[in-house]
């Protein structure tokens, strides 16, 4: 060993701070997905009125897409929180991307009926950018908070990590969206929803590195 | 040193025991060597060595990280993967940027062949880097103009290895902007 090696290692033991282990990935995807719920539902119920979303819990195919949602929001912050364990598998990962295709293919599904329903009219597409403007003011304070969350791992691969938890903000914030201002036809959803989660993704992965980086640890000291 | 024994000393270092966190490091050291020289043929003693201190650096910033009830080598080797991988994309930069500066060809841009301005004006150089906030500044004094080692520099200012590192990254970054901008201005 040379003695600069042995030099770091001395500095490093004689700085230690007690480190407790984090939680398993679950457990905080769990956390994470419990008040980020709490707090869309807050910020629902102050942007909408109650009966009309209401009606649409009844609707069978409206339901199965929302939990296909919540379901792509609480594997999407599993697979990231994973990302950032060493030595972890990637099985939140599969499960993140059955859960997204999953929500596609409801949202697609629905798009088919209404197709079939109503013939051309059911599949127009109308603008809807104040479903985006929501859906990003709506993911800030989940997203800030799983960012921060997220930062306490190790970045081992901080694109996918950032691009997963995006996917899982995005995800939700759809959701409310969709309680918040229920849409008549579905091809609403899976375009202009669909492409703002795809949007959000794809930018979060170009910043994941400035989010995630070992110099940052290395910069802050990590004792 | 067995996979539990590790893990026990892991477990003893999150929970702040310094002796067993010394042993474990001591005892990670050769093997990290090891894979790192297995896998960087090509580099030297120092490269090897700097690599070895990265991955520990990296071990010490992400302790939190390691889950008790799992096997610590898995963990460890995620670690030294990840590192080796950064290491390469720099060597691969480093050696993209001298492949550039050794062409023997002529460029179709004349200014491009002009020897005597530009990057090379001591002057400017001189400047840019009197214009650095102090702690970058230190940085490059004592590493790129003095020739020290991260180490010797890390003892001369009382900064660690990585955060010397991370001043240098940031003052070389602000002195290319600053000379490029320099040569902008001159043409």
């Amino acid at each position: 060993m040379t003695p600069s090696t042995d030099d770091l290692i001395r500095q490093l033991s004689g700085d230690l701070a007690p480190a407790p282990p984090l939680r398993r990935p679950f457990l905080r995807a769990i956390a994470w997905t419990m008040g980020a719920v709490i707090y869309v539902a807050l910020a629902v119920a102050w942007m909408t009125s109650a009966g009309e979303t209401a009606n649409r819990w009844n609707e069978v195919p409206f339901t199965l897409q929302q939990l296909a949602a919540l379901a792509t929001t609480f594997t999407a912050a599993a697979a990231a929180f994973s990302m950032t364990m060493p030595g972890h598998g990637r099985t939140a990962l599969l499960a993140a991307i059955v859960a997204a295709g999953a929500w596609v293919g409801l949202v697609l599904a629905g798009c088919i009926q209404d197709w079939m329903a109503a013939g051309a009219a059911g599949i127009a597409l109308r603008s809807d950018w104040p479903c985006v403007a929501g859906m990003l003011l709506t993911g800030v304070v989940p997203g800030l908070a799983l960012a921060v969350m997220l930062r306490r791992g190790a970045p081992l691969a901080p694109r996918a990590t950032i691009a997963l938890g995006a996917l899982g903000v995005a995800s939700l914030a759809s959701l409310g969206m969709c309680l918040a201002q229920p849409h008549e036809r579905d091809i609403v959803v899976l375009v202009w929803h669909g492409a703002t989660i795809a949007a959000v993704s794809v930018l979060a992965a170009i910043a994941g590195r400035s989010i995630l980086n070992w110099q940052r640890l290395s910069a802050a000291g990590a004792t | 040193m067995t996979d539990d024994e590790l893990s026990q000393l892991m477990r003893a270092a999150q929970a702040g025991d310094a002796v067993a966190y010394t042993s474990l490091l001591e005892a990670i050291a050769p093997r990290i060597r090891r894979v790192v020289g297995s896998q960087r043929h090509f580099a030297g003693a120092q490269e090897v060595e700097d690599l070895v201190q990265d991955v520990l650096l990296s071990v010490h910033a992400v302790r939190a990280t390691y889950d008790p009830s799992r096997p610590f080598a898995p963990w460890l080797a995620a670690i030294v993967r990840n590192r080796l991988a950064d290491g390469a994309r720099r060597y691969a930069r480093r050696s993209s940027e001298i492949a550039v500066d050794n062409l023997d060809v002529t460029f179709a841009d004349p200014g491009a062949n002009t020897s005597e301005e530009g990057y090379g004006d001591p002057q400017a150089l001189l400047q840019a880097i009197r214009g650095l906030p102090p702690g970058q500044r230190q940085a490059v004094e004592l590493l790129k103009l003095q020739g020290m080692s991260l180490k010797e520099a890390a003892g001369a200012t009382g900064s660690s290895i990585s955060a010397l590192k991370v001043a240098t990254h940031r003052a070389m970054a602000s002195l290319r902007r600053a000379l490029v901008k320099t040569h902008d201005t001159k043409h």
